[in-house]
């Protein structure tokens, strides 16, 4: 019985040691930037950011072929296919590379398959000039242009 | 260090494991589920790990607090402001050509290895840690959603001059302001951050394997992170490697002797080995292609040396006029200290090799002079920054004078 009073005494005597040290501690550290309030402050500024880039700059020449060409990215998933762009801006043609991954699309290359970026303005007939001799696999169109991809006819 | 600075640093270190343990994953065909599982663990073991030792930095007064906090927010406040203003969803060029691009081949198992398939210009023998995490998040969430690789640029833009900040402000209010408050306002440095451009995530990693230097005497376990750091850089870009090579020649007595190789060793190996497997399989690099023809006809052509000095006065005039000013500040002021800090001569070692990279490897030096060497500064603006206002919070100041009292 007594060894155990003593025992009690001295865990009494170690916490109160430690509360004390703790309070010391706290006291000390309490004049510090506070980790969880910078966190909270970058974490805001992030999302905030992230939710106002989503909400503000969502009409990119990227989101747009991303929408045009959803159904053509399951067709040509994993192959190689050429690109014709005539007359067609760079960034038009390296958003739709970008959306087509990881399909991998050569522009200087002549391959079986190809997709062909027209101008909406570009009537059938030219359409059909330009797709001779190939069979239309795939096509869509936006507002701006005309997704074709066609396979080279076997003779 | 302090906590915060710890989290930052293991947010690195976490996204290039994670990077390089997906890689391994979808080489040895895997399921995505066990990368996942593995990933978790990883996660949770390296923060224990990196966070542990971390020290809250302790200000004098109350009033010195309430400015650190009033100084901060105001500094966050002008990058998000000004961010928003520049920011593009989709990045720039390289995050087109190469990193959210290659990201989407690796997010396809099935089809990834078509990615070394690309024309040269895509860069498919580019390292990738930027891809790996993208790619991991991606298959994670079900679609690629480019948001992921924007929130990593704004960590990156925001977490540079936080980092200088909370390493500094106890230091020297006053020093440290000025650092958080020349990035804040800087267009240039913002425009590439929000880029999703791989240079300035390489400036950053330097930055926190010097902050993590800092401190290896009192806690030698550093040197893991620091391995880690290093490895994370030689795994973000084909010149990470040789910075790296530069940072651990420069610290090699750190790094590897008294036993230390033993912890810093089996953490380089494993960035080194991901990095050869990806080696092997991709083309060789068009710049090093070739390079023992061109090196001596390159070396003594006056025009070179010309036209790369020509450049980075260019540079350091319109780009970085700040740092400019702030480097003959550091000069003047080690000449009269009479002490030139090693990680100074280290930033110079760096400078010195990149020169030789463009003099002696490079096909169109003009034509890559106009549009890299900006961004070569950039990465090595953090370190630089970090290394030259740790050096220049010494210098007693009024301020810095009442504020201790």
């Amino acid at each position: 019985m007594p060894e155990m009073l003593t025992m009690t005494r001295l865990f009494r005597t170690i916490r109160s040691d430690d509360y004390i040290y703790t309070k010391k501690r706290f006291a000390k550290t309490n004049l510090c930037l506070k980790t969880l309030v910078i966190n909270i402050l970058i974490s805001l500024t992030i999302a905030t950011s992230v939710y106002l880039v989503e909400a503000y700059h969502s009409d990119s020449e990227f989101d747009k072929m991303e929408v045009a060409l959803k159904g053509a990215q399951q067709i040509l998933k994993g192959s190689k296919i050429s690109l014709a762009a005539q007359g067609i801006n760079d960034e038009a043609k390296i958003a739709l590379t970008y959306a087509l991954a990881p399909t991998v699309v050569y522009n200087d290359r002549e391959m079986d398959t190809s997709i062909h970026l027209l101008n909406v303005r570009v009537s059938d007939s030219e359409k059909n000039v330009l797709l001779k001799n190939r069979n239309i696999i795939w096509q869509s169109r936006d507002d701006e242009y005309q997704y074709v991809i066609s396979k080279r006819a076997e003779k | 260090m302090n906590k915060v600075s710890s989290q930052i640093v293991w947010v690195y270190i976490y996204l290039g494991l994670i990077s390089v343990v997906y890689f391994f994953s979808i080489l040895v065909g895997c399921p995505f589920v066990i990368g996942v599982v593995v990933a978790a663990a990883v996660g949770i073991f390296s923060y224990r790990f990196v966070t542990k030792n971390a020290v809250p930095f302790e200000c004098s007064s109350r009033w010195e607090l309430a400015l650190s906090y009033l100084i901060f927010l105001a500094g966050l406040f002008v990058i998000a402001y000004k961010v928003f203003y520049i920011e593009k969803k989709y990045g720039d060029w390289d995050a087109w050509y190469m990193w959210n691009y290659h990201g989407k081949f690796l997010a396809d198992s099935k089809h990834w290895k078509g990615m070394f398939q690309l024309q040269s210009y895509y860069h498919p023998d580019y390292p990738l840690y930027i891809p790996g995490f993208l790619a991991f998040f991606w298959r994670m969430m079900g679609n690629t959603n480019v948001l992921v690789g924007y929130a990593f640029g704004l960590f990156t833009t925001i977490a540079v001059p936080v980092l200088i900040f909370l390493q500094l402000y106890r230091k020297n209010l006053l020093v440290a302001s000025i650092v958080l408050f020349i990035f804040a306002t800087d267009e240039f440095y913002l425009q590439h951050a929000v880029a999703q451009y791989a240079d300035l995530p390489l400036g950053a990693l330097l930055l926190c394997a010097l902050i993590c230097k800092q401190d290896v005497k009192e806690q030698p376990t550093n040197v893991i992170s620091i391995a880690a750091l290093c490895g994370c850089c030689m795994w973000m870009k084909n010149e990470g490697l040789m910075i790296a090579l530069i940072f651990m020649a420069f610290n090699f007595r750190m790094l590897f002797f008294e036993g230390q190789y033993k912890k810093s060793l089996p953490v380089l190996l494993l960035f080194g080995l991901a990095l050869l497997l990806l080696k092997i399989q991709a083309p060789a690099n068009d710049m090093v292609n070739g390079a023992h023809e061109k090196i001596f006809k390159n070396i003594f052509s006056g025009e070179r040396y010309g036209l790369i000095y020509n450049s980075i006065v260019y540079n350091f005039d319109h780009h970085f006029q700040a740092c400019k000013i702030t480097i003959i500040l550091f000069l003047v002021y080690c000449i009269v200290r009479r002490r030139l800090p090693m990680d100074a001569l280290m930033m110079l070692g760096i400078g010195i090799a990149y020169f030789m990279v463009y003099l002696l490897l490079s096909d169109h030096l003009e034509w890559q002079l106009e549009t890299s060497l900006d961004r070569i500064i950039l990465q090595l603006m953090p370190a630089g920054w970090y290394i030259m206002a740790r050096q220049l919070s010494d210098v007693p100041l009024r301020l810095k004078k009442r504020t201790a009292k």
